[in-house]
């Protein structure tokens, strides 16, 4: 191995990066290319650098550790780093993830270190998108999309949201205005989306019913609805009969 | 639920209780109206057994005028009216009980005797009836006794639980694994701050610990403690977190429950200024606000972070020891608007003379 393998530290407490950085002194092999404060930093840090290796603090301000996982593609291998969470612990243990507990000393540390190493050198990367989504449904409904534009992240919550519009891989964030592109599946944000506030109108289009002005029949047997902002979205049938089921029949 | 009826015991004991009343009224009957011995037991005991029956409900108009909450003229009248009452209804009884004895035994003797016995029977039954709607209220009383032993009782546990609650919620593993782990990364680069933060963290352990076995401390000891724990917590967060407080000098001598404002400040912490990037001011401010003494605890937070896990345990706790303890004297208000957030405590003044504190006040038994 002669390039040194390049890592990121990201907690938003000064002294537990401070400790980071001098258990990996012990580590010429491994360079710090960034340290970040907070979720945003490491997610555009992570872009910008392309590092093998992340040391992830799970509690920050606006993102937590998990968000920026989710955000990250592809990903360098993680160590999470955390006080107490037991529930995290918990789905740690279940996807064989790498994590250090506050405190911990040197010889914890290297241990992990060389483990990480070893999985590094022999590809067998623990794949962390299962342990990410089985943090993420926890919560009972999504109450933000995350999205990355770039190296910036943008957090959108669901209810700046108007609609949602499937392209191809992709899903279009109409909000605000704008329009944000995130690589994810209709049925998967439907899923995770609280169903009696959005619904699934058209194959192609998951509605906020707050925005919803009227509905009005357009052909034979084909409807379209009719936003606050005049924007109009095709209803299919079976999205007319979630509509009125939501409306209690009165559409 | 009726207390005689409800319980076996009591049922044997009331009907034995009726035993020498039977004998009594056979007595009496020998005595005053020449009834023969068997003939006057044949006639009092069966009657008297019923009439045992009879008074039983009395239970539910002692409880329907109780003593103490009726007036004492109403109290009484109902009383009389119901034992003259049963005591009529009681004699009025006899007669077919008389009458189905002198067909069975084919001797007129009991119907006629009886006639003579009727203004006994009533007499004994109106004093009998009185007599047992005055052990109903004993019953009541002792019954709300016990129910009101139980409730302070329950009040006591109630109390003690919140404050180890609060205990518990004080030496809140997150907190103290993450000091741990500042300590451990200062030891390597700047011993001495590491050693001040063990000695602040040695401080605020004792007297939370201390504090969780009194009763009450004055505003500044709390407010000492909650120095403690923003020291060791300005460490981790560096200039992120910055503080504001200002308590009024008569507010310092006040009393109260221990560890009621280092919970709010933990929150003001862990989901005000340590959800935002930039971090933020908590400020505090103690002030005597009539018989009130009033503390606002105010924090920046980011309304788009969401509620994480845990918030609302430490003001629920809050709540409930407030509420035990004071009960509507105290209040705690909590706003938010765009972007503050603002909890407002309100507790009774209270004040000792002696300097030591640990005795319970006045107002706890």
């Amino acid at each position: 191995m002669s390039e040194k393998l390049k890592a990121v530290i990201v907690d938003d407490e000064e002294p537990a990066r401070l400790l980071l950085r001098e258990y990996l002194a012990a580590h010429p092999e491994v360079q710090i290319v960034a340290e970040c404060a907070n979720g945003f930093e490491a997610v555009k840090a992570a872009t910008d650098l392309k590092p093998d290796l992340m040391f992830l603090d799970i509690q920050m301000p606006k993102l937590s550790g998990f968000e920026v996982l989710e955000l990250l593609d592809p990903d360098p291998v993680v160590v999470f780093v955390t006080a107490y969470d037991e529930y995290a612990l918990k789905a740690f243990e279940v996807h064989a993830a790498d994590y250090l507990l506050k405190p911990f000393g040197q010889d914890r540390f290297d241990e992990t270190l060389n483990r990480v190493k070893d999985r590094l050198k022999k590809g067998n990367v623990t794949r962390l998108e299962p342990l990410v989504r089985d943090i993420l449904a926890e919560r009972k409904w999504l109450d933000r999309i995350l999205i990355k534009d770039g190296s910036r992240v943008h957090i959108l919550p669901v209810d700046k949201i108007d609609y949602a519009e499937a392209q191809d891989d992709y899903v279009s964030f109409r909000s605000g205005g704008k329009d944000y592109l995130k690589a994810q599946s209709m049925n998967d944000l439907e899923n995770a989306l609280d169903l009696s506030r959005f619904v699934r109108i058209h194959r192609r289009y998951i509605l906020n019913i707050e925005r919803v002005a009227r509905i009005e029949l357009y052909a034979k047997d084909s409807r379209i609805v009719i936003l606050h902002d005049g924007k109009q979205l095709p209803v299919s049938r079976a999205g007319y009969q979630r509509l009125k089921a939501l409306f209690g029949g009165e559409v | 639920m009726h207390p005689i009826l409800s319980n076996r015991a009591r049922l044997v004991l009331y009907v034995a209780a009726w035993l020498p009343l039977a004998g009594l009224l056979a007595a009496l009957l020998v005595l005053q109206i020449r009834f023969s011995w068997p003939q006057a037991l044949l006639v009092a005991g069966p009657l008297t057994l019923l009439y045992a029956l009879l008074c039983l409900p009395s239970w539910y108009l002692c409880r329907a005028f109780p003593a103490g909450l009726t007036s004492q003229a109403r109290l009484l009248a109902a009383q009389l009216l119901a034992a003259l009452f049963s005591g009529l209804l009681w004699s009025a009884l006899g007669i077919p009980w008389a009458s189905l004895l002198s067909h069975f035994s084919g001797n007129p003797d009991y119907s006629e005797s009886y006639k003579a016995a009727i203004p006994l029977f009533f007499a004994m039954g109106s004093v009998i009836y009185v007599a047992v709607a005055f052990v109903h209220y004993l019953l009541i009383a002792w019954q709300e006794r016990a129910e009101a032993d139980r409730l302070v009782l329950e009040m006591a546990v109630m109390a003690r639980e919140a404050e180890l609650k609060a205990l518990k919620m004080q030496l809140a593993p997150h907190f103290l694994f993450n000091s741990l782990n500042s300590i451990s990364a200062l030891t390597g680069s700047s011993p001495k701050a590491a050693r001040e933060m063990c000695l602040l963290l040695g401080s605020f352990l004792r007297k939370s610990l201390a504090f969780g076995a009194k009763l009450q401390v004055t505003l500044s000891e709390e407010m000492s403690l909650v120095s403690d724990f923003l020291a060791i917590e300005r460490v981790r967060f560096g200039p992120r977190l910055s503080l504001d407080f200002k308590v009024q000098e008569q507010a310092g001598t006040c009393l109260m429950p221990p560890l009621l404002l280092q919970p709010l400040l933990e929150n003001a912490v862990n989901h005000g200024v340590a959800q935002m990037i930039e971090g933020g001011t908590i400020s505090l401010e103690a002030s005597l606000n009539g018989s009130r003494l009033s503390i606002i605890i105010t924090n920046p937070y980011d309304p788009d972070s969401r509620p994480s896990k845990g918030t609302g345990l430490g003001l629920q706790n809050v709540r409930a020891r407030l509420e035990t303890l004071f009960g509507t004297e105290a209040r705690l208000e909590v706003e938010r608007d765009a972007a503050v957030f603002r909890v407002r405590m309100l507790l009774p003044v209270r004040r000792s003379t002696a300097s030591l504190t640990d005795q319970p006040p006045a107002t706890r038994s």
